[in-house]
């Protein structure tokens, strides 16, 4: 691990053992992503989805947060207003997904197209994190992400399972936190990152932004709002060495 | 519970997919119609940063004192210990205490 990440280089190596890595580094998300089939099982259940429903829409959507949205709001008797609606959900919740694919451009370019948008597909938030530190540590392998991505995917599909029978224990999923749960993940990442780069600015630009959009406007602009804000900021004020 | 057939809520879960498999998907593809230049260069590599921060600061903020609590210790745990696992339990563990206590 101790290629330069900025180095830019025509191809960029993509093995089985990085795929292992990528998977083992997200190990300490197994726990939280079953917690958190738990309680997207629960809304689920509650709202009449079957079991196929259920695992249907862990294996496709793959994304926790967007999933308990639209669940809060699953119609009982459907019409196309409805799907527009939760598709909306969707949207509005997973605009980040926008910009953390971007963030992966300058790295992944080299690899093959027909290889990464299959892995974007199922790319994760606590997958995307993994494999942004590993970057910032001086990781280029494509397997990782790969690894990172897959391993995740099929873990939250797994989580459907104990979650929809048994989710009613966990009824209400901030009694134990669980709505920072995403906050706590992305700390835990950022922390060794920020220590390491000991660059502030984007995080301090990000942060300030969103805080004060998510005092303005309700709903999830507050992510994109921040995350632009802080990538220009950088841009402007130019290099730091 | 046997609920009957309804297609539409295969079709609601369709398009939940489809939105989000497109939202993971276009990123990267509209980055690589552009030329990188370098000061494009320079937002994209503190993209992941800002990001981290416009999720972090928010949710920690509106989730009450186990936020405010609750996602500074996990920073310290994580310098301490560098475990992630061990650092997601204490968040978890202290925001449950926390609000355990009517906070």
């Amino acid at each position: 691990m101790s290629t330069n990440p900025r180095l830019r280089t025509a191809h960029i190596p993509i093995t089985a053992r990085a795929a292992r890595e990528g998977a083992r580094m997200c190990l300490p998300y197994v726990p939280g992503f079953f917690i958190m089939g738990a309680a997207v099982g629960t809304f689920a259940a509650q709202k009449g989805l079957t079991l196929a429903e259920a695992v249907i829409m862990n294996a496709l959507v793959c994304a926790a947060a967007a999933q308990m949205v639209a669940l809060q709001m699953w119609p009982g008797e459907w019409n196309w207003l409805h799907v527009l609606a939760v598709a909306g959900v969707a949207f509005m919740v997973n605009m980040r997904f926008v910009l953390s694919g971007a963030s992966l451009r300058p790295w992944l370019a080299p690899a093959p197209a027909g290889f990464v948008y299959p892995v974007l597909g199922v790319l994760t938030d606590q997958a995307w994190a993994a494999s942004i530190r590993y970057n910032a540590e001086g990781g280029r392998d494509f397997g990782f992400v790969a690894g990172a991505s897959i391993f995740l995917w099929l873990v939250w599909i797994a989580a459907s399972l104990p979650g929809y029978f048994i989710g009613a224990l966990i009824a209400d999923p901030r009694v134990y936190g669980l709505d920072l749960l995403i906050a706590f993940t992305f700390m835990a990442t950022l922390t060794p990152i920020l220590r390491r780069s000991r660059d502030y600015l984007p995080f301090v630009v990000g942060g300030a932004v969103a805080l004060a959009v998510s005092l303005v406007l309700d709903g999830f602009w507050f992510i994109p709002a921040g995350a632009v804000a802080g990538a220009l900021a950088a841009a402007i004020v130019g290099p730091r060495r | 519970m046997s609920m009957p057939f309804e297609p539409f809520s295969y079709i609601g879960i369709l398009a939940m997919a489809l939105v989000t498999v497109c939202l993971r998907m276009t990123g990267y593809w509209i980055v690589g119609r552009f030329p990188l230049t370098p000061r494009f260069r320079r937002a994209l590599e503190a993209l992941p940063l800002a990001l981290f921060a416009a999720t972090i600061i928010p949710l920690a903020v509106k989730g009450g004192p186990a936020g405010w609590i609750a996602t500074p210790i996990v920073a310290v745990a994580m310098l301490l210990t560098g475990k992630e696992a061990i650092a997601l339990l204490v968040g978890v563990a202290v925001a449950t205490i926390v609000r355990a206590n009517g906070l």
